[in-house]
């Protein structure tokens, strides 16, 4: 019976196997391109020991949503895989997901309900479930008879689990009043309308058929950083004989991937596009077929670029040589089919919807919408046509609510509720939360919702949202983490993690479909957030009868079985979700191009170059150039996302901070010598929203008049926080799809001095 | 003090997180009635407590033995693993299995006072606990109670019960290996 602990499970040298078990190598092998040394097969075929194998979905803010397959022994996950049935996942994660188990374990997982004693200060109090849904309950009962409404309590929720069962948040809130909403999204709404507006949908191709390409422009991304599955795909279309050409003003990894890279002037896309377009126009490059028979508008938008473009006039804007724009626009008509992915950083400005039009313009004009291997691609919404049954939820018996004309608009499903009503919510742009505390009265917002979501590390304005925050009388954040948020917050509940609980989950990029199941346990005690509801139903009901709707289910298994339909089945060519037990599954579609019937969405039925509903939001009929936001300082400031992190998640796990252990900014060397400013130096970035204070890395990466900081928070010892340079101006697009428009959070400026 | 007693006021202090609870295991570890430690600010300690221990901010000493002793800080790992097994040698495991880690300070303590007392039935079970405790908990806790103590007021009551354990755990190990040279 006697073992020798130290002689069996102490320190022992890492194994070549657990070599090749750590996750961040996992997650850099997997996205090798081929070359010479090609990434070994994964060791996911012949584990030993008994385990038992569960199938989940990751449910992060990422083009993937990777099916994953869970190694589960002893009540303990134990180590996670892409699972190999998904074509898209192809058996391997990213160093994020690979991570997971020390992110489920990870000691700094909020672990109980715990209270702070005056928000802020660092005083937490352990209490129990019941402690806390009392006074959360008590506070809402006790706005309902102080306003006479529930407007006062507002839901702060956007993309920290697309899960779908976890729209019961929206639920929750429903089945307690009409509440205060944040709607809209700071995401990618620009692009969203610019499709709607062009196609009458946002739709794209199939990304696994990008292998068909001949020529390939991404624009404005940076897959290999944050869609490291799509890259493959990418990089076979390379193998098959395909161009790929990068267009960015980071000189990204990406960029190193391609055949050719050009570094544009940021929020210039539009220029570049348009300059193709009339060099397109002009060697008569363009398809005549898809103008005359499918489009509508062609021939104005031709006028418009005869009389408004030149090339030269594209490279004075865009800072694109004039010969690579003739270069790139005729090899780009010539090839066929061809195609353009438009990344979300380039529909962050004041003209990012309409550039993005400009975009798919160029796609059009050469006939390449429709077709396998081509079309413009920037996601889609065609598999996500669940039920949505925990976010329904009806009003108790006699709610008050709002009686203006709003409706909840979410680009993921249709406006929620929409039943004739007398009463609805309160909706306020996601996108302005700051201003809309500080700023809403009768009734003002009292009490403050956070839930898949962390607004100090990805709302705007940072010292604006903290005077916001200080408005508010209760703030009840339900998180997995500390983080700035929390501590801004006075009640913090603990939630699972995708492993602990069931959902389904669908891509806004790929078309699988994958089930997520309850793998372990809950930790210590973390609930799921439908279980959180329906606990905060019981409360309520028992503090007063009939206040809350919600069902009081806290099976997260059933709740996830009502999300299927008929629909869903047959799209996917499943019998029932049990069939997901299996492994993922694709939906079954006619063919791998988005609108290859030439049936478009919009008013005429046909790809609109000049779009009338355009015009009724207030924009331009035709994609027409649209100067840039007018620098309020003298560099600009561009915060991407990092390959380390999703926004503020994975962040803060020990082995990403081994990666990416700080935040700096990046200076170009010109920049940096004018300046005086070495590499390594701590530095202050300054502009009117705030300031951070970092480490500088000189690079010739970033152009002379461009700082980059990459997003999001940092956690530890540091207070880094991106929010403080970026303000909340608005895109230009947005508010047809998704009811507000977007930011324009690359539309920043700032100054830069040694610290 | 029976030392099972003593064991278990340990655990009972790192188990609840809450000031009530904290104050009646300090009272049973100090051996004072609770009335002599008026002086406390129990509010406080409880404050110190979740930071140190629980959160929701990143504890500064987690008080899970594989934070301290796995080779890739590894939690739910091969420490946690070994200490399954010792438990599930003794004929234990944990009620909310797969919630919590088994190398979690009261898990562990709590083991102590179950093999205690079927050591005192059954002597097999002495080397169960040596396993625990010599082999294993005093790898650990001397790391763990200087770690929160570099980050503790040194007149807390929280202190106090820091180097009471770490004196505890390296008294318990000395008389284990008394008792085995007198063999
Ligand atoms: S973060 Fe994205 S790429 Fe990584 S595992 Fe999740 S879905 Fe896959």
């Amino acid at each position: 019976m006697k073992k020798d602990l130290l002689k069996t499970g102490g320190i022992c040298p890492l194994s070549r196997r657990s070599f090749l078990k750590s996750a961040a190598a996992a997650g850099i092998l997997s996205s090798l391109p081929a070359g010479i040394l090609q990434a070994a097969e994964w060791e996911r075929t012949h584990y030993e020991g008994d385990y038992e194998t569960f199938r989940n979905a990751c449910p992060r803010n990422c083009y993937d949503t990777c099916s994953i397959k869970s190694y589960v022994k002893d009540g303990v996950l134990r180590f996670v895989e892409g699972a190999k049935e998904s074509t898209f996942t192809g058996g391997a994660l990213c160093v994020k997901g690979f991570s997971y188990p020390r992110r489920v374990y990870s000691p700094d997982r909020i672990k109980y309900p715990m209270k702070q004693i005056g928000r802020g200060t660092g005083n937490w109090k352990r209490i129990s479930w019941d402690e806390a849904l009392t006074e959360i309950s008590n506070k809402i009962l006790e706005i309902k008879k102080k306003d006479g409404s529930l407007l006062g309590m507002a839901l702060d929720k956007y993309s920290g689990n697309f899960g779908i069962t976890h729209y019961g948040v929206e639920g929750m809130m429903s089945s307690l009043g009409y509440t205060t909403r944040f709607v809209g999204t700071p995401c990618w709404p620009a692009g969203i309308d610019a499709q709607n507006f062009d196609m009458g949908n946002m739709w794209c191709n199939d990304p696994e058929d990008i292998v068909k390409a001949k020529y390939i422009i991404i624009w404005g991304g940076n897959p290999a950083w944050n869609s490291v599955h799509s890259m493959k795909f990418v990089y076979e279309a390379q193998e098959r004989g395909a161009k790929v050409v990068v267009i960015d003003p980071i000189m990204t990894q990406t960029a190193a991937k391609a055949d050719l890279y050009i570094r544009i002037k940021t929020s210039e896309d539009g220029s570049l596009a348009l300059g193709m377009a009339r060099h397109i126009l002009d060697k008569k490059l363009y398809s005549k077929e898809f103008t005359t028979k499918h489009s509508k508008g062609f021939d104005e938008f031709a006028a418009y670029l005869k009389k408004n473009v030149t090339v030269e006039w594209a490279a004075e804007k865009s800072g694109v040589p004039a010969n690579v724009i003739r270069q790139i626009a005729e090899e780009f008509a010539s090839a066929s089919p061809a195609t353009i992915w438009a990344g979300y950083g380039l529909q962050r400005h004041t003209n990012g919807g309409v550039n993005v039009r400009a975009i798919d313009a160029v796609v059009a004009m050469t006939g390449n919408i429709g077709i396998e291997g081509g079309g413009a691609r920037y996601g889609h919404l065609h598999t996500w046509g669940f039920n949505y049954n925990a976010m329904v939820q009806k009003q108790p018996e006699g709610s008050v609510g709002y009686l203006g004309k709003d409706k909840i608009k979410s680009e993921f499903h249709g406006p929620e509720g929409e039943a004739q009503a007398a009463y609805s919510d309160r909706t306020i742009n996601i996108n302005k939360i700051a201003e809309s505390i500080l700023t809403t009265n009768e009734p003002p917002i009292r009490l403050l919702w956070v839930a898949c979501k962390n607004p100090f590390g990805q709302d705007f304005d940072r010292n604006k949202l903290k005077k916001a925050f200080d408005k508010l009388e209760m703030v009840v954040t339900v998180d997995q983490f500390f983080n700035e948020t929390v501590q801004n917050s006075d009640i913090v509940l603990p939630c699972t993690t995708l492993f602990e609980e069931y959902t389904v989950n669908v891509s806004y990029w790929h078309y699988w479909i994958g089930l997520n199941e309850k793998a372990i346990p809950e930790q210590y005690e973390a609930k799921s957030d439908l279980q959180i509801a329906a606990m905060l139903s019981k409360k309520m009901n028992e503090l007063e009868a009939g206040s809350c709707t919600f069902p009081q289910i806290t099976d997260t298994k059933v709740w996830m079985e009502k999300e299927f339909n008929d629909g869903i089945h047959k799209l996917f060519g499943i019998e029932s979700w049990e069939d997901l037990k299996n492994g993922p599954r694709k939906a079954q579609l006619p063919s791998s191009a988005s609108w290859n019937e030439m049936k478009f969405g919009t008013p005429s039925g046909k790809y609109e170059f000049s779009s009338d509903l355009a015009a009724e939001y207030g924009h331009t009929k035709l994609p027409e150039y649209k100067a840039p936001r007018k620098a309020y300082d003298k560099f600009r400031v561009l915060t991407p996302h990092t390959q380390f992190a999703l926004h503020s998640q994975f962040n803060n796990i020990d082995i990403m901070r081994d990666f990416n252990p700080e935040p700096f900014v990046y200076i170009n060397p010109a920049a940096a010598a004018a300046k005086g400013i070495k590499d390594g130096e701590t530095v202050k970035v300054v502009n009117k929203t705030g300031s951070v204070t970092l480490k500088a890395r000189v690079t010739d990466i970033v152009a002379e008049d461009v700082l980059v900081l990459y997003e999001a928070w940092f956690g530890g010892k540091t207070d880094f926080n991106i929010q403080e340079l970026v303000d909340d101006e608005s895109s230009d697009m947005g508010t047809f799809k998704t009811g507000a428009p977007g930011v324009a959070l690359h539309d920043q400026f700032a100054g830069i001095e040694k610290a | 003090m029976d030392s099972i007693k003593r064991i278990e006021a340990f655990r009972d202090f790192f188990h609840y997180g809450t000031k009530e609870k904290m104050q009646e295991a300090y009272a049973r570890i100090t051996d004072t009635e609770c009335g002599l430690t008026k002086n406390i600010d129990w509010e406080a300690e409880e404050f110190l407590f979740n930071r140190l221990f629980v959160g929701p901010a990143s504890p500064e000493a987690p008080m899970t033995a594989s934070v301290y002793l796995d080779p890739e800080r590894h939690t739910n790992g091969r420490i946690t693993e070994k200490v399954r097994e010792i438990y599930t040698a003794a004929g234990l495991s944990l009620s909310n299995r797969g919630s919590i880690p088994e190398d979690l300070l009261p898990v562990e303590l709590d083991a102590c006072c179950i093999l205690k007392r079927l050591a005192e039935v059954d002597e097999n079970f002495i080397e169960l606990y040596e396993q625990l405790t010599a082999m294993h908990m005093y790898m650990w806790i001397p790391l763990f109670t200087e770690r929160a103590g570099s980050c503790a007021d040194e007149s807390s009551a929280v202190m106090r019960v820091l180097c009471m354990l770490d004196e505890w755990i390296k008294n318990e190990v000395t008389s284990l290996v008394m008792s085995k040279e007198k063999i």
